[in-house]
């Protein structure tokens, strides 16, 4: 009996993490757990990052067997052995892999967006447009940093500050690179208040941030359920790649914005979402394991992905100057920053440092035109990028 | 360390940044279009309504206002609450003294796409008064 009892001791000790870990993958769960904690006691973008920082805690534990990325690299995938032989998170990235996840998580987001503001003010799309320039800009300093143009377009596309898109992009061109590139677009994401503001300052004049804006015009019902129908025939026929985010994004929008379907925008709103972003936290977390997140790649992602956010940050202060120009000092040039997506977090932002000019300019709907307007324009230049290179 | 096709990368680049212009502006444009159509129909639509409230044209009880928009709460009765808001109104306007006469032309149901609890609190106000 006590034979039995020492062969299972060593037995299990064998097969034990401790035997087997890596220093490699104790750093990565120190990682995991320094994002756990900025998520946790810092509120840096809790939804996802939590899930994420658990789910690179749980790829990097020693023989647990819970995800293999190797049975998801390479062009002919083959999912039959993912089911028989993948662990749990091996079946639950197949969501992510498929593209699935990613288009869900917009239907969501379209349920909670108002596109009020930009169809008052549509010249916002312009600044929306204007603040993807930071995802080209990443492009070239990527392929510079020596990164293959696959890799170079889905670090670029951080610079679009919105997650789907960026692991849309990503699961598709170079799923090698997503847990780095995740964790480097939901970081960022939850820095836009660090960020931004020293850019908005550096670039515009107090007298151009102290310019009160126009009260928008109120918005019929019917220009606000025309609008999704319109952007999704307008952006699929140009974009086709660009279908699945945007068709989304607006069948949530149209089911919020018809009022007749309250139910499914309630579904969509809430248990759909939150079911969907832990799915995808916790898998996308679980691509970040050591062998292919501690690599130098990782850091010239991290420096790409911040300079794609500066840039897309100044390409839609600059746009916003010029409309400052044009239209006779009547834009404030602030609500150009809010173009790069982040939502509401951009626009939060463009309100903020618009008020600590003037206490009574209150730029927070103007901002939210732009910031709507750079969903879509990220997701339009997502679908370029993967009709090029996927 | 790969080599780089520079002609398509910045092919790439060119390409990106147009499309997206290009698809955005087309959506200015279209949105455009379609805000001046839309605000040229409720024009014409406020018009015509004001047209025809204005026939009957009901003299305020009391030195009255002009409230073209006014928006009700769902369930309210519309003579209760328009003699109420006319009255509130003259209140006010007879409290600055101007010495004008007003008449009220028309009082609008404005759709409220505002929840149960917002048209309840709404209703609220409105008895309170």
């Amino acid at each position: 009996m006590f034979e039995v009892f020492v062969q299972s001791v060593q037995g299990l000790i064998a097969d034990s993490g401790f035997v087997h870990v890596q220093w490699q993958q104790l750093v990565m769960i120190g990682i995991a757990c320094v994002l756990a904690y900025l998520a946790i006691a810092k509120g840096f973008e809790p939804l996802l990052l939590l899930p994420i920082a658990f789910g690179m805690l749980l790829t990097n534990i020693p023989n647990s067997g819970l995800f293999h990325m190797d049975l998801f690299i390479g062009n002919d995938i083959d999912y039959g052995a993912v089911l028989h032989e993948g662990g749990l998170l091996d079946i639950l990235y197949m969501g992510v892999k498929l593209g699935v996840y990613p288009p869900l998580i917009f239907l969501g987001i379209g349920t909670m967006t108002d596109f009020g503001p930009l169809i008052a003010n549509p010249k916002s799309f312009l600044l929306g447009a204007a603040a993807q320039l930071g995802i080209f800009f990443a492009f070239i300093g990527a392929l510079l940093l020596g990164f293959t143009p696959e890799e170079a377009s889905s670090i670029g596309i951080i610079g679009g500050a919105d997650g789907p898109t960026a692991i849309l992009v990503t699961k598709t061109l170079a799923p090698h690179l997503l847990g780095s590139i995740a964790v480097a677009a939901y970081s960022y994401m939850a820095l836009v208040p660090v960020i931004q503001p020293p850019i908005m300052k550096a670039l515009t004049t107090s007298k151009e941030r102290a310019v009160k804006m126009e009260q928008l015009r109120p918005i019929s019902r019917t220009e606000k359920i025309i609008f999704p129908i319109m952007v999704t025939l307008v952006v699929s026929f140009l974009v086709p790649d660009a279908t699945s985010l945007v068709g989304m994004l607006m069948l949530g929008n149209l089911m919020k914005e018809s009022g007749v379907v309250d139910r499914l925008v309630k579904t969509a709103q809430n248990e759909l979402m939150n079911i969907i972003t832990i799915f995808l936290g916790v898998t996308v977390g679980a691509t970040a394991s050591y062998d292919y997140f501690l690599t130098g790649k990782t850091l010239g992602i991290i420096v790409m992905g911040l300079l794609a956010f500066c840039v897309g940050t100044a390409g839609g202060v600059l746009f916003g100057k010029l409309m400052y120009i044009f239209s006779g000092g009547k834009v404030n040039p602030l609500i150009g920053s809010a173009g790069v997506s982040a939502v509401p977090m951009a626009a939060r932002v463009s309100q903020k440092v618009g008020s600590e000019t003037d206490p009574t300019n209150f730029l927070l709907m103007h901002a939210m035109g732009p910031n709507v307007a750079g969903v879509i324009g990220s997701a339009v230049a997502a679908g370029v990028l993967l009709a090029i290179y996927a | 360390m790969p080599t780089v096709d520079w002609n398509e990368a910045w092919g790439t680049v060119l390409t990106g940044i147009i499309i997206v212009f290009v698809a955005l502006i087309l959506l200015v444009l279209i949105v455009m279009a379609f805000g001046a159509i839309s605000s040229a129909a409720t024009k014409k639509a406020e018009e015509a309504h004001a047209a025809k409230a204005a026939a009957p044209a009901p003299a305020a009880p009391a030195p009255a206002a002009p409230a073209p928009q006014v928006t009700m709460a769902a369930g309210e009765d519309m003579d209760e609450i328009a003699a109420v808001i006319t009255a509130a109104l003259a209140a006010i306007l007879a409290e600055e003294g101007d010495g004008k006469s007003y008449v009220v032309k028309s009082i609008r149901r404005v759709r409220s796409s505002g929840s149960a609890w917002r048209n309840a609190g709404l209703a609220e106000n409105i008895r309170s008064c």
